[in-house]
């Protein structure tokens, strides 16, 4: 099936009456727990996963998949008008958003947000049309070494990306690979740290625990902080259209914002957040008047703004052709195709090309329901946002205890959550990011089943790992990130993007 | 007078108490019933008891409900219909390999032999031993002489440790004198097939998911594990065939706790086979290539206790088996 071909297959089955409706529903549902502080992605996504069992696979997809780009451009209007991050890949979006509108120019960083946001999420749906298949056909050659040394190389860029503390971030990834080893060992089939319990034998779920610290843990910070002081940005909102000038402000910074989120999408262990935070920093050190950064710049805006979405469809790449889940929410995507029976990897393309491009096609459909939703009816979640919060948080922690409960009927998984709802909460006090060790508990076992897979292979040499071109180059990789900032180190320069940033810390 | 009355009142009274299970009895079932599945919802075992309860729903006027209850493999569920009251009103549909494999590599809470009542078997897994298309071997004698000649070059896959697919091919390397291969467990049979196909691993030793492999003709069957031949593959023969008589299987089954009624056995039973007949169930078993293998009470009971003993021996004689610890 050629390209043009595929493309309009995925465009008869996304333009199918049931699945506009779910890729509605999901973008909508995007936008609102986007603007909505106190629920991301990752807990609307492990809620609501339960709900699609009883749709088809494609739709399931399409409505979850629409909820994570959808936030992206929800995340921001919260950033620019309370100064609150609507959710983590908007955090620096409040830098300059914030004070954009505070100098009477929230309309123009509304408009430019949306409208970035829009050409990035195309770019990333074009190239993501354009890219996925051929890296589907060299997929084919991955095996577990390959694997192995991909998933090493992705733990490396997720600690040398991280935008706050690396030690942190590893310790956390640490925890969340020794959680990843409860559970019936399927290659020796011994139980590992199960104490008995049945149900430990399966491990413990990645979706209890993104509801419970995503969910529950947000909203026990959310009460500690934000009650009765929220203020919203009362004054009307006016010329949501950039002006000339701003547009050529913001036009260079969106493009380097698309193609930077979209790469650092497809890294292992990148995405939005980490594209948002990146493009922010580069922007800093492009732009002629560095000094403006923080004072309400819209470039600062703009290609945040831009990179997240492009990194949300990036993020597609890694899962729809390795298998491997990029960051919390593809991880809870990968689940959702697992339990229709789909195993996203090489051969979902050629095997399930009704999936594959039905999804990726309802994300052009998405994208411009967004832009509508973001644009002209940009008061509606402008009124969502005065919501009170009594009303609010205890209608998610309802929906948590019924997700929780409904994914397997199971009253081991609700305790699961409540229990990392606390750990959630306590992680944010003290400042330690949970994203690594829900990211180390899906990549964990993966790292672990392909190291012993390779060595079975081997007979136990570890030179497997360097005598195949893909895996030598993937860990070559890796090593040169790992010596890169001892070098700088030496030479006594700053050495991480991070440092660009304010020290201020949103979340 | 009144006391007298009072007494043949209570008489009564109690007389009706005592009758109300029999009465009800005679009308089972007068709620919906509950169906525990072993599996996640979307698997075959979910999908398949979800038709079957649709249309018993349908004979007997009241609903039928499928929960999941997955983990463990499948143990989670069958101790659940283990202590579930004897009254009809909550069964299981789970894999036998919770009875026939797990029980004897580790310890389960319940006895096959005194925890249940066996109402039917719906399904059971298409398997078999696959190879690439291009591969050198066409039969399954020439594949086990190229492994046994050539210690430590054969690769293999399974769907994990301890699973049926992986204790037939140590079997068959016991049964062949002895053959120095390497087993590599990869969970998932799209990943297998990946594995496969791209060149990682040499054989697959599969269930289900290999059958679409087989019609597109990617992937050549060596021999089936099932007793009848593949429809996909008629001239390949069965293990069975190839003299290994093996009392094996793997089949989905409908299962109660035990002291289940004789009435209510009577008519879940009748009713899920007559099920099983609808056209609709049997192109759904067609579609993800499911074998139909549909036994009653009776039957099951037999099978159960013959594949049980089957499975035992194949496990010990190949020492496939959590170590004690």
């Amino acid at each position: 099936m050629d390209l043009w071909n595929s493309v309009l297959l995925g465009f008869s089955i996304s333009l199918e009456p049931i699945n506009l409706f779910y890729c509605f529903m999901g973008v909508l549902m995007g936008t609102l727990i986007g603007v909505l502080p106190g629920i991301g992605p990752v807990a609307t996504i492990s809620i609501l996963l339960p709900a699609t069992f009883k749709m088809s696979p494609i739709s399931g997809i399409i409505m979850l998949a629409g909820i994570y780009y959808g936030a992206m451009y929800g995340g921001s209007t919260t950033s620019i008008l309370v100064n609150i991050p609507g959710e983590a890949a908007s955090v620096v979006t409040c830098l300059d958003g914030y004070q954009m509108a505070r100098k009477g120019r929230a309309g123009p960083a509304l408009g430019i947000s949306a409208f970035g946001s829009f050409i990035a999420g195309t770019f990333a749906v074009v190239a993501l049309t354009l890219l996925a298949p051929p890296l589907a056909e060299v997929a084919l050659q991955l095996g577990p070494p390959e694997y192995f040394s991909l998933v090493i190389l992705g733990f490396t860029l997720l600690a040398y990306l991280a935008h706050g503390s690396m030690i942190k971030a590893l310790m956390m990834a640490c925890i969340g690979l020794i959680m990843a080893c409860i559970g019936l060992d399927f290659i020796s089939g011994f139980e590992r740290f199960t104490y008995g319990i049945a149900t430990l034998e399966d491990g413990i779920g990645l979706v209890p625990v993104a509801m419970g610290v995503f969910g529950v843990g947000e909203v026990l910070i959310n009460l500690e902080e934000s009650i009765g002081k929220r203020e919203i940005f009362k004054a009307k909102i006016s010329n949501l259209l950039p002006s000339l000038k701003d547009w050529k402000d913001s036009l260079l910074p969106i493009i380097r914002g698309s193609v930077l989120g979209f790469f650092l999408g497809i890294l292992p262990g990148g995405g939005a957040v980490i594209a948002s935070f990146t493009s922010y920093a580069v922007e800093k050190r492009f732009s002629k008047h560095p000094e403006e950064f923080g004072q309400g710049a819209i470039a600062g805006v703009a290609g945040p703004e831009a990179a997240n979405n492009a990194g949300a469809g990036g993020n597609f790449i890694p899962l729809m052709t390795l298998g491997i889940p990029a960051n919390p929410v593809m991880a809870l995507m990968m689940g959702a195709l697992v339990i229709h029976g789909l195993q996203p990897g090489p051969l979902l393309l050629s095997q399930n090309p009704d999936i594959f491009w039905g999804v990726i096609v309802s994300m052009y459909v998405g994208n411009i329901m967004l832009l509508i939703l973001n644009l002209p009816l940009i008061g509606i979640w402008i009124r969502v946002l005065r919501i009170p919060y009594p009303f609010l948080f205890p209608l998610i922690l309802l929906f948590c205890l019924i997700g929780s409960y409904s994914i397997s009927n199971n009253k081991f998984d609700v305790l699961i959550m409540a229990l990392f709802g606390v750990i959630g909460y306590l992680l944010r006090k003290i400042r330690f990011e949970a994203a690594p060790m829900l990211l180390a508990m899906v990549l964990g076992p993966m790292l672990e089943d392909a190291l012993r897979q390779s060595l079975i292979m081997s007979g136990g040499s570890f030179t497997i790992f360097l005598v195949r071109p893909f895996s030598l180059t993937f860990i070559g990789l890796a090593a040169i990130l790992m010596a890169f900032p001892i070098i700088k180190w030496i030479l006594g320069k700053k050495t991480r993007l991070a440092a660009e940033l304010p020290k201020e810390d949103h979340t | 007078m009144n006391r007298k009355k009072m007494r043949v009142g209570m008489t009564v009274g109690v007389f009706i108490f005592l009758l109300i299970p029999v009465l009800a009895l005679g009308t089972y079932p007068e709620r919906e019933i509950t169906v525990y599945c072993g599996s996640s919802a979307g698997g075959v075992t979910d999908l398949g008891i979800r038709l079957l309860s649709e249309t018993v729903s349908k004979a007997l006027g009241q609903p039928v409900v499928v929960t999941n209850k997955p983990g463990a493999s499948h143990t989670i569920c069958a101790n659940l219909v283990a202590n579930a009251k004897p009254d009809g009103y909550t069964i299981g549909a789970l894999s036998a390999s919770a009875f026939t494999q797990v029980p004897h590599m580790r310890k389960v809470p319940y006895d096959l032999k005194k925890d249940f009542t066996w109402i039917a078997s719906y399904t059971d897994y298409t398997s078999g031993l696959v190879v690439r298309g291009d591969a050198p071997w066409k039969n399954l004698e020439e594949f086990l002489d190229y492994s046994k000649k050539n210690p430590g070059k054969m690769i293999y896959g399974s769907d994990g440790h301890g699973l049926g697919t992986h204790i037939l091919m140590e079997y068959m390397a016991v049964k062949k004198g002895g053959i120095d291969w390497k087993h590599v467990p990869i969970p998932g049979g799209p990943k297998l097939a990946t594995a496969l196909l791209g060149g990682h691993i040499q054989a697959w030793s599969a269930a289900g998911t290999h059958v679409k492999f087989i019609r597109e003709g990617k992937i050549r069957l060596l021999v089936s594990y099932n007793n009848e031949r593949l429809k996909y593959g008629p001239e390949v023969p069965t293990l069975n065939e190839l003299g290994y008589n093996l009392a094996i299987g793997t089949p989905l089954v409908i299962i109660g706790p035990k002291n289940l009624p004789q009435p209510i056995l009577k008519k879940l039973e009748e009713s899920f086979l007559k099920a099983m007949k609808e056209p609709a169930y049997l192109q759904f078993l067609e579609r993800v290539d499911f074998v139909q293998n549909f036994m009653g009470s009776a039957e099951l009971v037999k099978a159960i206790e013959e594949q049980s003993k089957g499975w035992k021996e194949l496990i010990e004689v190949t020492g496939i088996k959590e170590e004690k610890k």
